[in-house]
């Protein structure tokens, strides 16, 4: 009978190995022992590297096509410098090596650096920058070197049409007299934080360190995926941490290695789940050395069930999810009976009829900072697009998957999410409410998500002056359209427009020229002398820039002249009307008497 | 008595020995009794002599913690009898961490 007590003796296969000789030539004595195999060092090499070239073959057959490019994400740990050195082996065979087609005609390198999540000061953060560290590495290959940092998840070029700039904002709301905590968040413009900062207030807001890891694990992801759209190899999969740990030590590679520190370097096992998995993994490849391939295989095999629609992904790590997630953890879960939230809440509860992106509550908050006046001119059209987007359908827990739901609730106070995860969201509701409009540049600047309720004119109660816009310095400003507007004031107040928009196109062509051009000049100073241009060599180029413009100003100027003085008459003529209804009624007729003078 | 043998620290280990990656080192030929001394004794001594913070992240009981290779002149010390190896003169004795982050 078998006894639980008993020890499983898993080490005597190996005690007895000792003197074996290898099983691969069988002449020499046996030095590496993987898997209860014994190998000596050439044979070891040998297996190791035909072993990754099978592998990646492999899993190009079944996504092939050629002239295929390939990316390593190097992080410059074991692993991946090991998979670096393996796949420039076999792309440029040595020449008396049996010649094969080398299968990636382009071969890039990425790195994220993580250190800005890690480290708590800035100089820590410098002296730990795994960024110069593995580039250095890089460039002893002739592969280009792509640098990252993660904070750049927050740059709106990392969102798939590559200019979104809002961002979502998150909290939960602790409120004591909802007692049960409310996941809220609306789609927001960016604030003026650094990116550094912004993802460092992310995890900071963030208790646990499982929660952390996995999110950070979901931007990198999300950054590596954007700079090559991509499928992932794993051509290491199969390989033993022993075994990359043994190659690395014989080709010398243990040397060039880069100890990437994470969140839980140095800490006990029971830190996070990643790390306890990680600790169970290297216990059980140490006692049970084939069951970790095992793992990865079987990962491997696993398919997303029938319900889950493809297209669909999570609005955080972008994998494929069930639907209706609400529902199912109501009915899994014990629930509380939440009463409405304070009016008060800047925020829409997703328990109120309203949804997380309720414009109206936005708008009243960004009246009353007066931060977000900044959008373009909002056409009609996207006026009606804004309104279908109003209708209560999509929260953001219907955009998430159930792990990254979980993960939300450890988030402690209002956070800014990636602009990438604000675009999914957002393009999530386009699609559940059939808005078949696409995604401009155009719409996506005027940042009228939160703002349009604002300026729907029946709102406006005087005229909106905006903050400037960050090309042209303008302000931009939305007329008051009063209950009867008469013809005439219409007419005025779309002179107005007219003139703002001509004024605005002038400077954002004319600045944006301006910017280009300064850059070119200062680069090319740079290149020449090395050096920042001094004042004098700027003075240079502010009159070339001058002269060059001078017939493009000029022109403006003519036309914003003309228009000014053509204002004049109109701007008169309302100004007396505007008057003549703060007056009594009794002097109203006099008025008049000046209104027709000035007309005629 | 007295052996040297040459140590090595890599993959992030070297971070739990303060940045040290080479050592030659001179250990007693006989820690335990009159037995010489094993893997299992250097072990003990490298905890207790070089180790600068952290026992826990390199040793397990007696052995190193799983997620450290060791090598004994470039072979595998599951082949060389592990902690009853009996340590040489001039031995080359590498121990690498396989983990990602230390």
């Amino acid at each position: 009978m078998c006894n639980i007590e008993e020890p499983i003796l898993v080490k005597e296969q190996a005690t007895l190995s000792t003197g074996k000789k290898c099983i691969k030539c069988k002449v020499a004595n046996a030095t590496i022992l993987i898997r209860y195999s014994t190998y000596c060092k050439s044979c070891f090499q040998h297996v190791f590297v035909g072993k990754f070239r099978k592998n990646l073959e492999k899993s190009r057959v079944t996504h092939s096509g050629s002239d295929e490019k390939a990316m390593v994400a190097l992080s410059g740990g074991p692993s991946s410098r090991c998979l670096l050195q393996l796949l420039r082996d076999y792309c440029e065979p040595l020449p008396h090596e049996i010649s094969k087609k080398s299968i990636f005609n382009e071969v890039k390198i990425c790195h994220v650096d993580e250190s800005v999540a890690i480290f708590d000061d800035q100089e820590k953060e410098k002296e730990n920058s795994t960024l110069h560290k593995v580039e250095l590495i890089a460039r002893k290959y002739n592969y280009e070197f792509i640098g990252l940092r993660l904070e750049e998840i927050f740059s709106p070029e990392y969102t798939s049409i590559g200019f979104y700039d809002n961002v979502i904002e998150v909290t939960f709301d602790d409120s004591k007299r909802t007692q049960a905590k409310e996941l809220l968040s609306r789609i927001y413009t960016q604030s003026s934080l650094s990116n550094r900062e912004k993802l460092k207030s992310l995890l900071g807001a963030i208790s646990s360190l499982t929660s952390k890891e996995e999110l950070l694990w979901h931007f990198k992801l999300c950054l590596l995926m954007q700079m090559a759209h991509v499928i992932i190899l794993r051509p290491m999969k199969d390989m033993l941490s022993k075994e990359i740990g043994i190659y690395n030590r014989f080709t010398g590679l243990v040397d060039d290695i880069v100890v990437t520190p994470t969140l839980t370097s140095m800490m006990p096992a029971k830190s996070s789940i990643e790390k306890l998995t990680e600790d169970f993994i290297v216990g059980l490849e140490k006692d049970y050395p084939s069951t970790v391939s095992t793992i990865a295989r079987t990962g491997a095999k696993l398919k997303p069930s029938n319900l889950i629609n493809l297209e669909w992904s999570c609005a955080v790590c972008m994998m494929p999810y069930k639907e209706g997630i609400k529902n199912w953890q109501s009915r899994i879960t014990v629930h509380m009976k939440q009463s409405p939230l304070p009016s008060q809440s800047p925020f829409a509860s997703p328990s109120q009829k309203s949804t997380p992106m309720d414009y109206h509550n936005s708008s009243c908050q960004c009246a009353s900072n007066g931060s977000c006046c900044a959008a373009n001119n909002i056409s009609d059209q996207q006026y009606n697009h804004h309104k279908q987007l109003q209708r209560p359908n999509l929260e953001i827990s219907d955009t998430l998957c159930y792990a990254c739901l979980v993960n939300m609730r450890d988030i402690k106070s209002i956070v800014e999410f990636p602009p990438y995860v604000a675009e999914a969201i957002v393009q999530k509701i386009q699609k559940a409410t059939n808005a078949t409009v696409t995604i401009s540049p155009t719409r996506l600047k005027s940042k009228f998500f939160a703002t349009a309720e604002l300026y729907s004119h029946k709102s406006l109660k005087t005229d909106y002056v905006g903050i400037p816009d960050k090309i042209s310095n303008l302000r931009p400003i939305k007329y008051y359209i009063p209950e009867n507007e008469s013809p005439q004031d219409i007419e005025w107040r779309l002179h107005r427009e007219r003139v703002d928009q001509l004024n605005h196109q002038f400077w954002t062509i004319n600045n944006k020229l301006f910017i280009d051009e300064k850059q070119e000049y200062e680069d090319q100073i740079k290149l020449k002398t090395g050096r920042k241009p001094t004042p004098a060599e700027m003075s240079i180029f502010y009159k070339d820039f001058l002269d060059k413009a001078y017939d493009r100003q000029m022109a403006y100027n003519k036309q914003w002249w003309k228009e000014n003085i053509g204002m004049l008459v109109p701007g008169g003529k309302a100004a007396i009307r505007n008057f003549r209804i703060w007056m009594p009624k009794r002097l109203r007729t006099r008025i008049s008497f000046f209104e027709k003078n000035a007309s005629s | 008595m007295s052996l040297k043998v040459n140590l090595s620290f890599n993959g992030g280990m070297e971070l739990l020995f303060n940045n040290l990656k080479q050592k030659t080192v001179e250990i007693p030929a006989s820690m335990n009794n009159s037995n010489p001394t094993t893997m299992k004794d250097l072990i003990r001594w490298i905890r207790d002599n070089l180790l600068q913070e952290r026992p826990e992240l390199f040793v397990s009981g007696e052995t190193v913690r799983p997620g450290i290779l060791v090598l004994i002149n470039d072979a595998d010390w599951e082949l060389e009898g592990e902690l009853n190896y009996e340590v040489k003169e001039a031995d080359d004795i590498v121990f690498i961490s396989t983990l990602h982050g230390g």
